[in-house]
């Protein structure tokens, strides 16, 4: 069943239809919001608000629209934005990088060595908010262009430039060791 | 393809559209050193970003999210009450028509009193049942709108102004 039958039967109070939605959306959200905020506890803050928000307005998700992850992840945005307001943007960017990027993370899969992964997570919490949320939107969570542009309210072609610009301050912050930006 | 080609489908790969770099790119960046140079790592990061492992749920994740959304469920039942009564304190039309149904009802049970008193005491208990709801609404009404004295404040500014 697609998401967006799924949110049509939560729209009409079928609980174990959200409950579905639910296990589906909690992982990438708790995921999108930590890479965000860049902390355990608000990026949990964030991914329940996001759940109980998107609860409480279920009937207001429209498939005409948009899909259900774009609408999910717009709410999820909002209330990291939320977040950040609340905390200030600087403290965010200096506590940023004190977890340790991938001390708690499920086991690796495949792809490039542990190394690697530790080195692109830690310069991926480098990166402004501006680059770092429509990278982790396109590449992470598997959002098109236009989804994400739809999620940032930016035009297709920003996307595609902030996404370009962040992978090349990626690359730059991992071959210099470099220290975090505040862009 | 020239470089500039180059430049605009990259851009559109790191951006997630497409899955994997077509043909005449890899040729390209195989054959250009200025291309391979600026691009070749450029999509490899952006491949090894797919892997990069989820982050494990906090423990207890789940209860906590199923109380909060319990508690707020509960908080906008509260606040749908308030909202309620607050439109009935709000509203002066509201509040009038309450004041006359309730000066209609206690006439009623004083004329029921008085005119027959031989009236079943069943109707008389319906009454007085009926006007005594009214007056805790409109009290609670009153109360909700801030309290009886910001209330009588309201009414005694209204006057003198």
């Amino acid at each position: 069943m697609t998401d967006e039958q799924l949110a049509e039967m939560a729209a009409t109070g079928d609980q174990e239809a959200f409950a579905s939605l639910y296990g589906r959306y909690k992982q990438a959200l708790f995921n999108f919001a930590w890479r965000v905020v860049g902390e355990a506890g608000l990026a949990e803050d964030a991914a329940q608000e996001s759940l109980v928000a998107a609860f409480r307005h279920i009937k207001c998700f429209d498939p005409a629209k948009g899909s259900f992850k774009t609408w999910m992840f717009t709410i999820a945005h909002n209330e990291c934005r939320h977040s950040f307001r609340l905390r200030g943007w600087w403290s965010y960017s200096e506590n940023s990088g004190n977890e340790s990027a991938g001390a708690k993370a499920i086991a690796p899969d495949s792809g490039c060595s542990l190394d690697e992964k530790l080195d692109l997570e830690r310069a991926l919490k480098q990166l402004s908010a501006k680059y770092r949320v429509p990278l982790i939107l396109t590449r992470l969570h598997g959002l098109s262009t236009r989804e994400c542009a739809e999620v940032l309210k930016i035009s297709e072609d920003n996307v595609k430039q902030r996404v370009f610009r962040a992978i090349h301050r990626l690359q730059e912050i991992i071959s210099t060791g470099d220290k975090p930006n505040r862009e | 393809m020239n470089c500039g080609e180059v430049n605009r489908i990259v851009q559109s790969l790191l951006a997630g559209e497409g899955a994997d770099p077509p043909p005449e790119l890899v040729e390209h960046l195989r054959d250009c050193q200025v291309c391979e140079g600026c691009f070749a790592t450029l999509l490899t990061i952006a491949s090894n970003l797919k892997h990069l492992p989820d982050r494990k749920l906090p423990e207890g994740f789940d209860a906590r999210f199923w109380h909060r959304l319990a508690q707020r469920a509960q908080k906008e039942r509260k606040k749908a009450w308030q909202s309620l009564m607050f439109s009935i304190a709000a509203n002066d039309e509201v509040r009038w028509v309450l004041m006359l149904l309730l000066s209609v009802g206690s006439v009623a049970v004083t004329l029921g009193d008085s005119v027959a008193p031989s009236r079943p005491p069943l109707l008389i208990s319906a009454a007085n049942i009926f006007v005594t709801a009214v007056a805790l609404l409109l009290a609670a009404a009153f109360v909700h709108a801030g309290s009886y004295s910001d209330v009588i404040v309201r009414i005694f500014r209204r006057k003198t102004r």
